[in-house]
C-alpha cells in the first residue's frame, strides 16, 4: 500500500513538471502570451511623439509572433500636445512587404515576425515606430483578466455565435476576458467585415486606457498592477524604467483626445484573394499622423 | 525637446491641460469677490514683503509651537502625519530579501513625503530648494510652476488632516505611486482661508535616492466651518419646507 501510495505521488509529480510540456508550448510557457520590444536598436527622440505598432496575432497556442496578424494598429503619443491617434489597418491590406513583393499586411508577420511587419509599415506610411506590442489570444484573456473587466457601450447586439462566439447585448457592458475576446474578433456580422472589426479593436484600446485612467485616478500606485499583468504575460525587450515612465505617460493622456481612423480602403481583388487596396488619401493620413502624432 | 527621451522631458503642468479639478491660489478666499487688479497688486505686494522677510530669517522652522518671530508665520500644533506604504503589483509570494528591500523603502518615502510638504505649507522658503532636491530635473519645474502650498506671506499656518498612502512596486521596491492629502488653514492678513490639497506622485529610485518623476496636483480653498455649518442648516430648512409642503398636498 506504501509502495503505491508513494509512486502514485511520483507520477503526480511528474505529470505537473512536465505538464507545461504535454500542452505543447515547450519550455516557454509565455510562448502564446504578450510580446513586445524595441522596433529599432535604440530609441530616436522624434520631438515628443512616440509610435507604438499594437498588433493581434490568430494564433490560439504557440508562438504568436509566426502567425499572421490579423490585428494591426499604429498608436501614436505626442508627449507634448498629450494627444494621441490610433491608425488602423485592415488585415487583407495589399502592401508591398520588404523582400517579398505586394501581399496581404497580414502574411507579413507570418513570414519574418513583427519586424518584418514593422518594416513594411515604416515603408508605407514614412513614420518610424519606436516599440511592438503582439498579443495572441491567450495573452490578450490573461491581460483582461488581471486588470479587470472592461467597460465598453455597444451601440447594437452583437451575435455571432458560430464565429467570434460573441453573444453581446447592447448597451453599456463590461466584458470580462471571454467575451471582450469574443468582442475583438467579431467581423462576419458587421456590414464592413474586417474594416469594422479594425475600428471596433481600436475602440477597445482606448476604453482599456480609459480603464487604466480611471484606475490610477483612484490610486496612482494601481500603474504597478498593469505593468505586472503585462510583465506576466510577455517576454518584455524593454527596460523596467522605460515600461513605467510609458506607463505613466500613458496615464496623463485624456482619452478624449485620442482619434481613432482606420486608413481609407475600397474591396477588390488579386486573382482568387479577397483584399482591400489603400486609398491614396490614405498618404496625407500619414504625414498628419507623422508630423503630429495625433489624429484629433 | 530634442535629444531628450520624450518620457524624461517634462510632463505638462496640470494647468496645461483642461483641469478635472480647479487648482486654485489660497490668497483669493472662495466667498468674497475683489477687484482683480487690485488684489494682484496687493499680491505682488505682499509676495514682495514676504520674500524680503523670509530671506533674512535664520534657520527654518518646521515643526515649532508657540511664538515666532513677527516676519515668520506662526506655526500651531499640526495634524499628525498617518502615511500608509504597501507593496503592490505583487505576482508572486515575495522572497525574504525581496520583503525586507520593500520594507527598507517605507522610511525614505515617508521622510520624502514628510519633507516635501513640510517646505510646501510650513516652511515656503525652503520649497524651491526641497522640490528641486526631492524631483527630478525635468518634474521640478512644472510642479513649482503650479504653485502648489502656501505661496504667499501668511501669518499662521495650521494643517489639519495630513495623509498619504504609498504604493511601492513589488519585488524591486524601486518605483513607487502614490497620493498625499493635505488640509490646512491659514490666517493672511485677518482672513482664514482652508485649503483641501491633494497630489499623485510617481517616484524611482536612482543611486539610492528616491525622487519624483512625475505627479499630478490640485488645490481649492475649502469653505471654512462657520460657512459649512450655515449652508448644512440651510440645506435642512429647506428639507423641512419641502417636507411640510408634502405634508399640506396630502
Amino acid at each position: 500500500m506504501t509502495r503505491r501510495a508513494v509512486a502514485l505521488v511520483v507520477i503526480i509529480l511528474f505529470i505537473v513538471a512536465a505538464f507545461p510540456m504535454l500542452r505543447g508550448g515547450g519550455s516557454d510557457s509565455r510562448a502564446s502570451g504578450v510580446v513586445a520590444g524595441r522596433v529599432h536598436e535604440t530609441f530616436q527622440p522624434n520631438d515628443g511623439k512616440i509610435y507604438i505598432l499594437v498588433l493581434g496575432s490568430d494564433a490560439r497556442h504557440g508562438n504568436p509572433q509566426r502567425a499572421r496578424s490579423d490585428a494591426i494598429h499604429i498608436v501614436g503619443i505626442n508627449a507634448e500636445t498629450m494627444r494621441g491617434g490610433i491608425l488602423n489597418f485592415p488585415r487583407d491590406s495589399w502592401v508591398d512587404i520588404p523582400g517579398y513583393g505586394s501581399a496581404k499586411i497580414n502574411e507579413a508577420m507570418e513570414r519574418g515576425g513583427p519586424q518584418l511587419l514593422a518594416r513594411t509599415l515604416e515603408k508605407l506610411t514614412g513614420i518610424r515606430l519606436d516599440y511592438w506590442v503582439l498579443t495572441g489570444f491567450e495573452g490578450f484573456e490573461g491581460l483582461i483578466r488581471r486588470i479587470g473587466n472592461v467597460p465598453i457601450t455597444l451601440k447594437r447586439d452583437i451575435y455571432d455565435p458560430g464565429g467570434s462566439g460573441a453573444r453581446l447585448k447592447a448597451g453599456r457592458r463590461r466584458l470580462p476576458s471571454w467575451r471582450a475576446l469574443a468582442y475583438v474578433r467579431t467581423r462576419k456580422v458587421f456590414k464592413d467585415g474586417d474594416i469594422a472589426r479594425t475600428s471596433n479593436q481600436a475602440r477597445f484600446l482606448l476604453q482599456m486606457l480609459k480603464l487604466l485612467n480611471k484606475q490610477v485616478e483612484r490610486d496612482p500606485s494601481a500603474v504597478f498592477k498593469w505593468i505586472a499583468a503585462g510583465r506576466e504575460f510577455t517576454d518584455l525587450n524593454i527596460s523596467a524604467d522605460e515600461l513605467f515612465r510609458l506607463s505613466v505617460l500613458a496615464t496623463q493622456v485624456d482619452v478624449s483626445r485620442i482619434g481613432n481612423v482606420t486608413v481609407p480602403v475600397s474591396i477588390g481583388s488579386v486573382g482568387a484573394s479577397s483584399v482591400v487596396f489603400i486609398s491614396p488619401r490614405a498618404t496625407a493620413l500619414y504625414s498628419r499622423f507623422r508630423e503630429k502624432a495625433s489624429l484629433r | 525637446m530634442d535629444g531628450l527621451h520624450p518620457l524624461d522631458a517634462p510632463l505638462p503642468s496640470p494647468t496645461a491641460r483642461k483641469p478635472k479639478r480647479k487648482i486654485l491660489d489660497i490668497s483669493i478666499a472662495a466667498s468674497r469677490r475683489i477687484w482683480v487688479p487690485l488684489v494682484a497688486v496687493v499680491m505682488l505686494a505682499t509676495v514682495g514683503v514676504a520674500a524680503y522677510a523670509l530671506t533674512r530669517r535664520e534657520g527654518s522652522s518646521n515643526h515649532q509651537s508657540g511664538p515666532q518671530p513677527s516676519d515668520s508665520p506662526v506655526i500651531l500644533e499640526q495634524a499628525p502625519w498617518r502615511i500608509q506604504t504597501l507593496a503592490t503589483g505583487i505576482t508572486s509570494k515575495p522572497t525574504k530579501e525581496e520583503k525586507d528591500r520593500l520594507r527598507n523603502q517605507r522610511g525614505p518615502l515617508t521622510a520624502l513625503v514628510k519633507e516635501l510638504h513640510s517646505a510646501l505649507f510650513l516652511d515656503p522658503s525652503t520649497r524651491k530648494r526641497v522640490v528641486r532636491r526631492l524631483f527630478s530635473a525635468s518634474a521640478a519645474r512644472p510642479f513649482l510652476s503650479a504653485r502648489p502650498g502656501i505661496t504667499v506671506a501668511a501669518d499662521s499656518v495650521r494643517t489639519l488632516w495630513r495623509r498619504g498612502r504609498i504604493g511601492i512596486q513589488a519585488p524591486g521596491a524601486r518605483r513607487a505611486a502614490g497620493t498625499v492629502t493635505v488640509v490646512a488653514r491659514i490666517e493672511s492678513d485677518g482672513e482664514t482661508v482652508r485649503i483641501g490639497y491633494r497630489s499623485d506622485l510617481f517616484l524611482e529610485k536612482k543611486r539610492g535616492r528616491w525622487r519624483v518623476v512625475a505627479f499630478e496636483t490640485d488645490q481649492e480653498p475649502l469653505p471654512e466651518s462657520e460657512e459649512r455649518n450655515k449652508a448644512s442648516r440651510d440645506r435642512n430648512e429647506k428639507g423641512r419646507k419641502n417636507d411640510n409642503k408634502k405634508g399640506a398636498s396630502r
